[in-house]
């Protein structure tokens, strides 16, 4: 798997993922602009299983200091800051 | 800044902080003189006791030939340091914002012996890392912005350095009686427990103290909250030994894979209980935790 995966696929994947993480959501998939921290669908200690399932999907390093405010706030803003301003975190 | 405190039996604090003083001035160290940083490191050396490794007890460890568990072995190594590294810099902001408090002025004595040796320490870390590594493992700890009322804050700040301490100690004090570790592995980790038993001394009273005295007024929504974080806490802590970046190092290649099935090992969820078990009976004891957490 690589940066080059199509737009859908990877939103597909990561909508899975959280839907998979979370107690408290029950069903296979979330929507891509639903507000999965303001929501409580996932806490902080996923968003350390969940850089290191991004990091799997791009197949390098990411380093949460340069993470910008705001990016796991949707399926849609993690695509967004991970994938399409990608290379900013290598 | 305002700084929890008032009805903390601070004087029982003061006083240990004054005799770890003492005791700190007395073991006053340079580790710019204590160590010799050899050119480049043997090959065929252990850096990181087998039995504590990441991987051990899975059949993909097992089959491993001694070659690739020895360069297994430097690359935990090389996390472990970075992962001490990590906490070491949450550690320093969170005791100078602590310095010349309201507290007892003995405290403020003690808080710059514990800045300074963590300061000592990461640099013993840091050089290792980059002389022989050329890198340190980012982490990837993400913290939410979560805002407490002070007391909370105090707490959790002291509650935090006792978890990550009190597993960092375990591993310290078991490389560094490891005869098969290389020398320079086994003083680095003689070194970190030597400073490292003052901390915890500090940490379990002041952690203790500051719950005694606070608790009773946050009630049970925050105590609730504050059990949660501190269970959260914990995992997240743990996560830190797990990197899929070591096991690339080391040449395995499902590295992802095998980072979620060392995760879920069972040997290694026995392993975590027996290294958390010592930190968990103070969590408990003390009536911080309802029950000791399963990692
Ligand atoms: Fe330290
Ligand atoms: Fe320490």
């Amino acid at each position: 798997m690589n940066v080059y995966m199509k737009e859908q696929e990877i939103k597909t994947k990561l909508s899975a993922w959280v839907a998979g993480q979370s107690s408290g959501y029950h069903a296979d998939s979330v929507p891509f602009d639903l507000r999965i921290i303001e929501q409580r669908i996932i806490t902080s200690v996923q968003i350390m299983e969940l850089i290191l399932f991004l990091e799997h999907l791009r197949g390098e390093p990411i380093n949460p200091m340069q993470i910008k405010p705001g990016a796991f706030s949707t399926i849609n803003s993690i695509y967004q800051h991970f994938f399409i301003e990608g290379q900013a975190y290598a | 800044m305002r700084i929890a405190g008032k009805g903390l039996k601070m004087d029982n604090i003061a006083a240990l902080s004054q005799k770890l003083s003492k005791a700190s001035v007395k073991r006053y160290s340079n580790p710019y003189l204590e160590f010799d940083w050899p050119e480049s490191l043997s090959e065929d050396s252990w850096w990181f006791s087998p039995e504590l490794s990441s991987l051990s007890g899975t059949a993909l460890y097992d089959a491993m030939p001694k070659e690739q568990k020895q360069r297994l072995a430097f690359w935990e190594l090389v996390n472990f340091f970075s992962l001490n590294i990590h906490g070491e810099k949450a550690l320093l902001q969170g005791l100078a914002k602590r310095l010349y408090s309201h507290w007892p002025t003995e405290i403020s004595e003690y808080l710059h012996h514990f800045l300074g040796e963590e300061n000592k320490h990461m640099t013993l870390f840091g050089t290792f890392c980059m002389r022989y590594a050329k890198k340190v493992y980012p982490s990837k700890a993400y913290a939410l912005n979560e805002n407490h009322i002070q007391s909370v804050e105090d707490f959790l700040f002291f509650a935090r350095v006792v978890i990550f301490e009190e597993f960092v100690d375990y591993y310290n004090l078991y490389m560094a009686k490891d005869e098969r570790l290389h020398p320079l592995c086994r003083a680095i980790n003689q070194y970190h427990h030597n400073d490292e038993s003052r901390h915890l001394a500090f940490g379990r009273k002041i952690t203790r103290q500051l719950f005694e005295s606070h608790a009773g007024d946050w009630g049970d929504d925050t105590v609730n909250g504050v059990r949660r974080y501190l269970g959260d806490y914990i995992q997240a802590t743990w996560k830190e030994y797990y990197n899929p970046w070591v096991y690339k190092d080391a040449g395995i290649n499902d590295f992802y894979d095998t980072y979620l099935a060392a995760w879920r090992h069972e040997s290694q969820k026995q392993l975590r209980q027996t290294i958390s078990s010592h930190c968990f009976s103070f969590f408990v004891t003390s009536g911080i935790l309802a029950e000791e957490p399963v990692v």
